[in-house]
């Protein structure tokens, strides 16, 4: 499980502890399994940055505001318990973190601290990735054939709801494929536990629409700590799109582009756009992210993987414009 | 293709010298030579590929990876290498591509077309971004409504490939007026408002911000209203014939965030703005002296009068050259519009400004005397 988080994050783990780090995956697993035996990393250490970057990044994103009706039952932990136990979900009221590899997608842990709720589903899969060190060829029955190797990787999916209550804001977090047939139950079922905690209708989606408009007007000028590489806005009846050549380059570089865009009215809407943003350093390995708005279906995507700090400055960012 | 060969890249030069287009012109093409000279005008981004280069200009792609080539031999171009891998197109880093699988799509690079990531050689020249101005407020000088101001709009108006809205701010002509303090607050305080409700007009969906191009009167008039005004914010400011003292601060008001930048485009043939500090209570000649504590950009013209900024092919000269580059341009590049340095100025003593108010005022009142005891005279003849 912790192999399977990104290098960046793995030698950020070492660092943390002042433990040598190394430059390959095998060296982190050497030195891994060198502090794990000196009790230099604790069970406690890896439970708290399992939580603090896996299942962050690589992921889709819906966001809500939350209309809060209950004001009182969301004061502290024991007002939330006994709406979790009311809603029949004790046996997950403060679970320790599942290390489990379900192979069905379950509810693993409800979680409440600083006004903030969580709720964590896992489910375990297998998939096939290419190694072309394996790869050999044979003579067989006198003709030559050419075999390609593929490993098995066993993977854990991480679905998380989390609700910010003094920002009246929400957000579930899905590493399903949206192309999966999986991806929608998925959405459906966690959105059918979390109404069953906050009660039905209190929740409206964030318009995605709106959200790459505000992001791609506020990067046109010099300073914004996002740009935007590509964005398509609709009109009815024809679409235009406007994207730099370079996957990490700015449309806003080039002057002719950027006018074009200034000219554009109001009434188009965005329908897509895949944007840059500055993934802040105190919150984990500083680096440029990749992020993907989708109008259509209110998501965002991101294709880094990340921590949840510099996940929601991300959305915080989004949302601020 | 070898490795990208590393150019010494000089960041201040942003394209040829005129000299050095003229040698590339000896050896290339033209066609394909002025579609790159026309796009390195622009600030910002200017990148190509050899082949897109070539399907920009319809030139062979031999003579473009030569054109490219030779601009960045000058420093102009920086050379990197694009990578993408050919089974998802989507792009790579080069560590990316030194490896075996598409951290995209898992395919192995031998699996995919040409059985390895494909490589493009891209020629980048970076430069800070232009600025978009949202919106223009011309403000016009006493003494005149300013016909100048509709040529300047229609300027404006066209030299973008969008709309550009402009205001054109008019407040009457104002002639004994201007010497009285409380008429030029009145004045100021109006500007005031005009601006407040205007950029709130505009600002919803728009920077609300406008750039001001004001002359003579209209620099003071502007100048007490951003003072008196914490309130008020505009973007870049032209002066032109400026009759402010030339102790104005126009530092404090850039550093409260109420100014982006100022260009004082000075006349040294101007007669009125030396007399104005004698008339004008709270002027003096910045339009002729500059401005003292800076922070300003100075451009003294030394064969223009008050308003010669303002005559027909004269102003298209000026805004092409001159206010349009101040308006659109890198605040990095306003170095190039300066032209000659502020002069020392000391204001007048008190009293002389004051003698000649007041001389003036007095004629003025034996003007209307006399002008009434006339009427009298000649009412009392008609009646007997």
């Amino acid at each position: 499980m912790v192999l399977a988080q990104g290098n960046l994050f793995i030698k950020e783990l070492l660092r943390a502890k002042g433990l040598p780090i190394g430059s390959t995956k095998a060296d982190f697993t050497a030195h891994m399994l060198d502090a794990i035996d000196t009790g230099a990393l604790t069970e406690a250490d890896f439970e708290a940055w399992l939580q603090r970057v896996e299942g962050w990044g690589d992921q889709h994103i819906y966001l809500y505001r939350w209309k809060e009706k209950e004001g009182r039952a969301w004061e502290d932990a024991s007002a939330v318990r006994e709406r979790v136990k009311a809603a029949g979900l004790l046996n997950a009221w403060e679970a320790s973190s599942s290390l489990a590899f379900p192979e069905d997608l379950a509810l693993t842990g409800i979680y409440f601290r600083d006004r903030r709720l969580r709720v964590v589903w896992h489910q375990g899969s297998q998939s096939m990735v290419r190694d072309t060190s394996r790869d050999f060829e044979e003579e067989v029955e006198g003709d030559r054939y050419e075999f390609r190797a593929y490993r098995e990787r066993s993977e854990r999916a991480v679905m998380r709801f989390d609700l910010r209550c003094d920002e009246k804001v929400a957000g579930a977090f899905l590493q399903v494929p949206i192309s999966s047939d999986a991806h929608r139950p998925a959405l459906e079922k966690m959105m059918g536990t979390v109404e069953s905690l906050l009660g039905v209708g209190t929740l409206k989606i964030i318009d995605v629409a709106k959200l790459i408009r505000g992001l791609d007007q506020a990067q046109l000028k010099e300073g914004a700590s996002f740009s935007t590489q590509v964005a398509r806005w609709s009109g009815p009846g024809a679409y235009v799109e406007f994207g730099a050549d370079s996957p990490s380059g700015r449309y806003r570089d080039v002057e002719a582009i950027r006018e074009l865009r200034l000219a554009m009215p109001p009434t188009v809407t965005g329908t897509t756009a895949k944007m840059t943003f500055e993934a802040p350093g105190d919150e984990g390995p500083a680096r440029q992210v990749r992020a993907q708005l989708y109008a259509r279906d209110h998501r965002i995507w991101l294709g880094s993987q990340m921590t949840e700090g510099q996940v929601w400055a991300l959305l915080d960012v989004s949302r601020s414009t | 293709m070898g490795p990208a060969r590393r150019q010494p890249i000089d960041v201040t030069r942003l394209r040829p010298t005129a000299e050095e287009w003229q040698q590339l012109a000896s050896a290339h093409p033209p066609p394909a030579l002025n579609f790159l000279r026309a796009a390195l005008q622009d600030d910002g981004l200017v990148e190509y590929s050899a082949e897109s280069f070539a399907t920009a200009t319809g030139a062979e792609l031999s003579e473009s990876m030569a054109i490219l080539e030779a601009v960045a031999n000058l420093g102009i171009f920086s050379l990197h290498d694009r990578w993408a891998c050919n089974c998802c197109n989507e792009d790579l880093e080069e560590s990316q591509a030194e490896g075996n699988v598409c951290p995209h799509c898992g395919s192995a690079f031998k699996d995919c077309v040409g059985h390895s990531p494909s490589r493009q050689r891209i020629y980048s020249r970076v430069a800070a971004i232009g600025r978009d101005p949202s919106w223009v407020l011309v403000v016009h000088g006493m003494n005149t409504t300013g016909r100048w101001q509709e040529e300047l709009s229609w300027l404006c108006a066209t030299t973008y490939n969008r709309s550009l809205p402009v205001f054109i701010y008019k407040y009457g002509k104002v002639r004994p007026g201007a010497i009285l303090k409380w008429r030029q607050a009145k004045l100021a305080q109006q500007l005031s408002e005009k601006i407040d409700y205007l950029s709130s007009a505009y600002g919803a969906t728009n920077d609300p911000r406008p750039d001001v191009i004001a002359h003579s009167l209209g620099t003071l008039l502007l100048g007490r209203a951003l003072n008196e005004d914490r309130g008020i914010q505009v973007g870049r400011v032209i002066l032109a014939g400026s009759i402010l003292r030339p102790d104005f601060d126009w530092n404090q008001l850039i550093e409260r965030g109420q100014v982006e930048a100022v260009l004082n485009h000075c006349a040294e043939k101007d007669r009125w703005v030396p007399i104005a500090p004698l008339v004008i209570p709270g002027s003096g000649p910045s339009g002729t002296r500059g401005f003292l504590p800076g922070g300003v950009v100075h451009r003294q013209e030394l064969k223009f009068g008050h308003s010669s900024f303002f005559g027909g092919a004269v102003m298209r000269q000026v805004y092409k050259e001159v206010w349009d580059r101040f308006l659109s341009q890198p605040r990095s590049r306003h170095s190039e519009l300066s032209l000659g340095n502020p002069r020392p100025w000391r204001p007048l003593p008190a009293l002389i400004p004051l003698a000649v108010r007041i001389l003036l005022l007095a004629m003025v009142c034996l003007v209307v005397l006399t002008g009434l005891i006339s009427l009298i005279v000649g009412f009392k003849v008609l009646i007997s």
